[in-house]
């Protein structure tokens, strides 16, 4: 299985709680985002005593995204980058290629409702353009998109068209208005509230406002149909400890002080 | 109506003992990649297009942080019989040749420690903790 951890860091300096959570889940593709941590510091932390495989930082023109792999940075190859996200192709000895994007979309601090929607547009229309150039859509895309998975630029037909159900993404495509939009499949929505296996969500906001939700899930995996049956829910996991120190204070949201504001993710898929 | 041909190949070709150049530099790569912590990575390009019909490897020094900046070490010419090899030191522009695996190692063991490959290798380190902090 192929494994992936995702982590918005919020600019702090917690490098070995990286190393914990490396060590604890051995992911093989590590994407941060919010990330202040030299990319020798975090070399030099992720490798001394990693007795599960030396990281390797890959090339990237996309200031918001770090990915380091445990793999040679000969088998990414980046293929539309921007500021704000970076999609690569990922091409392992005997596994199918796949496509790997991710990214960090404006926090809704900086950039109104429709702003960040439209971000998402443009995002989807990336996506589909290198698809076409790859000449297929195993995609899995990864990130920090400061929406939840109901806001119009992750569900929307011209944004990221990510659904809450399989069965929905697997019809491949929907026509609107005329024009086809590909699915992706959010596994996300499951993770909402205290219903899920892990904490309600991957992020802590309230503020003295009518409708708030208090819990988000700003940061999220969405899988295009054809991978799909690569991928398996039980495998995607909202973490809220490295094995040693907990991510969440004592009233039981995201620890800032300790660790950071987001809570980091794994996910795999059976390649 | 077809018959099978007479085989005329003979029934073993036989295994060389020998490790080939390139072999021998992908685990210098990797070893010096490993010693840095992957800040300065060791990187093997092969080519068969060289002069003569000649392989013709490189190993290059990368920094991943400094945007995957290359440096050229040490190029290794040779022809399909592997052995001899002729070792080019990029950063002196000199030609030693390697007759057996054994000479080969020598040689990059040489030019591993002379200082400027030495100096080469902490810039790169230095530069990419700059660059990156």
């Amino acid at each position: 299985m192929l494994t992936f951890l995702f982590w918005n860091l919020n600019n702090r300096p917690i490098e070995d709680r990286v190393r914990r959570l490396a060590t604890r889940h051995e992911p093989d593709v590590l994407i941060l985002t919010e990330c202040a941590i030299p990319a020798v510091t975090m070399l030099r932390t992720l490798n001394t005593g990693n007795e599960t495989g030396d990281y390797h930082l890959t090339d990237s023109k996309c200031d918001e995204v770090v990915i380091y792999t445990r793999f040679s940075r000969e088998f990414t190859v980046p293929m539309h980058e921007s500021g704000r996200y970076t999609i690569r192709a990922i091409s392992l000895p005997a596994r199918d290629q796949i496509l790997l994007a991710a990214t960090h979309l404006p926090s809704k601090l900086f950039i109104e409702e429709h702003g960040q929607t439209l971000e998402c547009v443009g995002l989807a229309e990336a996506i589909r353009a290198t698809e076409r150039r790859a000449g297929h859509s195993r995609t899995v895309l990864v990130g920090d998109f400061n929406m939840n998975p109901f806001e119009a630029g992750i569900s929307a037909a011209m944004g990221l068209h990510g659904v809450m159900a399989r069965e929905v993404a697997r019809r491949g495509m929907r026509t609107v208005q005329g024009a086809s939009y590909p699915f992706f499949y959010n596994p996300m929505w499951g993770h909402f509230g205290d219903a899920s296996k892990g904490p309600p969500g991957t992020y802590y906001y309230e503020r003295a406002d009518h409708n708030v939700f208090f819990w988000h899930i700003f940061d999220q995996v969405l899988i295009r149909p054809s991978i799909l049956d690569a991928f398996d829910n039980e495998n995607l996991m909202v973490l809220t400890d490295d094995g040693s120190d907990s991510f969440l204070s004592e009233r039981g949201r995201p620890d800032r002080r300790t660790a950071s504001d987001h809570l980091p993710m794994v996910f795999g898929l059976n390649l | 109506m077809s018959s099978q041909p007479n085989n005329l190949w003979p029934e073993d070709f036989g295994v060389i003992a020998i490790v080939p150049p390139v072999v021998i530099l992908k685990e210098q790569a990797g070893v010096l990649s490993r010693m840095t912590k992957n800040i300065v990575e060791g990187e093997v390009r092969s080519s068969s297009l060289a002069p003569g019909g000649q392989f013709y490897h490189t190993l290059g020094l990368v920094a991943p942080a400094l945007g995957g900046y290359r440096y050229e070490l040490i190029g290794i010419y040779h022809d399909i019989q592997l052995y001899p090899a002729d070792v080019v030191y990029l950063l002196g522009n000199t030609r030693e040749t390697a007759h057996s695996e054994e000479e080969l190692k020598d040689i990059l063991r040489n030019r591993f420690a002379d200082d400027r490959t030495k100096k080469i290798i902490s810039a790169l380190i230095a530069q990419s903790s700059v660059q990156s902090a």
